[in-house]
């Protein structure tokens, strides 16, 4: 949705006008008060011409930061937060991947967890020590799922605010900074849509990318090995083949690789963490404080704005 | 939008026309006052005066300022290219 800036320029025709007559009128009924409010109505409206006359070039100039800000992190050919978004998609898909392989390890250590070997006096459960594996995997799980989440909803933030910043709340902005009575909510876009543009992706691509590729591969050995593959239902009735299998395990050390791969799965959490998580909050963070200074230098009122809006 | 575009041309359109009329209702009252301020006493004449001439000032400002609304526009759109 892109705003027209021709009722910019009508507003602020008319806003010249309106400071014209309040300027005479003032002068007539010697009122200082409202000769003031005129003049600085008549200055605020050739600073919207200018600023609605600049548009363009605002416009360009945004990009062309943008896309420097982008430089060295090109993921696809465009601004700031077309890089970033596109970023945000891949790692949602290396999380998804990631996650389908923890899921496959969990479904494998709750399968030998639970077996049971029954014999004449006595039955054991030899794998029942793996229960605590089977909480991390399962928190972890469930970790991962949050960020995945998270990462989708980076993807969806972008996704809405890319297309609208500088074709539909920039000029919005301009149209309402143009009329004294909504100068404040004006003032506010205008710093909402250039912190959002340039800002938000800026501090959140300092951050390094994480990079799971080894962890993923681990894990895809793991589960792929024959060693711990799930016995076949036709041998469940088969204490020694079972046995069989347990044996091999232990060859194959499968509590040790376990606990390596619930090792390198939080390695991985954590740096997805700071990137899905903390570097987006400090973002916002750093986004908030530049809005709020910006709006004050356009005239606004931040928490009226926010209020407003 | 467009709805929106019309009435605020409309308005403009108005308000012209309206600041046209108040001007010039303003330079002639402006007029009226002084040369009634002629036919009052030495010790009230500067207070008709004076006020005869802030009518007339404020007619010639809403006058020149409306006149030059879209040259002022114009030259403030240029400022920042």
């Amino acid at each position: 949705m892109a705003a027209d800036l021709t009722l910019a320029g009508i507003v602020v025709s008319l806003s010249i006008i309106l400071s014209g007559l309040l300027i005479g009128l003032g002068k007539t009924i010697g009122s200082k008060r409202v000769e003031h409010f005129g003049e600085e109505e008549l200055v605020q409206s050739a600073i919207n011409a200018a600023l609605v006359g600049a548009y363009a070039a605002i416009i360009s100039i945004a990009s062309e930061v943008s896309k420097g800000i982008a430089e060295g992190q090109t993921c696809v050919a465009g601004d700031a937060l077309e890089n970033l978004q596109c970023i945000f998609s891949n790692l949602s898909a290396d999380i998804f991947q990631l996650l389908t392989q923890a899921i496959n390890l969990h479904q494998i250590v709750s399968y030998y967890q639970s077996i049971t070997l029954e014999f004449a006096t006595f039955s054991i459960q030899p794998m029942s020590h793996l229960s605590s594996i089977q909480s991390i995997l399962g928190g972890q799980i469930l970790t991962l799922q949050a960020l995945l989440t998270l990462a989708q909803l980076q993807v969806q933030i972008l996704a809405f605010f890319a297309p609208q910043l500088l074709t539909f709340f920039l000029p919005l902005g301009l149209i309402f900074r143009s009329f004294f009575s909504t100068r404040k909510l004006g003032g506010f876009l205008i710093a909402l849509s250039i912190g959002i543009y340039l800002f938000y992706p800026a501090f959140i691509l300092i951050f390094p990318a994480p990079q799971f590729n080894v962890t993923a591969a681990n894990l895809t050995n793991l589960t792929n090995t024959s060693l711990y593959t799930t016995v076949p239902i036709l041998d469940l009735n088969d204490n020694y083949a079972i046995a069989s299998r347990f044996d091999n395990m232990t060859t194959g050390d499968f509590t040790g690789d376990l606990t390596l791969a619930t090792q390198q799965i939080s390695a991985s959490i954590a740096s997805l963490s700071m990137f899905v998580m903390l570097a987006p909050l400090f973002s916002l963070l750093i986004t908030v404080i530049f809005i709020k200074e910006v709006t004050d230098i356009f005239g606004g009122e931040f928490f009226f704005a926010v209020s407003s809006l | 939008m467009a709805y929106i575009e019309t009435l605020l041309s409309d308005i403009l359109v108005t308000l012209k026309s309206v600041g046209v009329s108040v001007s010039l209702l303003l330079i002639i009252i402006g007029g009226l006052v002084y040369g009634l301020a002629q036919l009052q006493p030495g010790d009230t004449r500067g207070k008709w005066q004076n006020m005869a001439i802030g009518i007339f000032v404020g007619g010639v400002v809403i006058a020149a300022i409306i006149g030059a609304a879209e040259l002022i526009q114009l030259v403030s759109s240029n400022l920042l290219t």
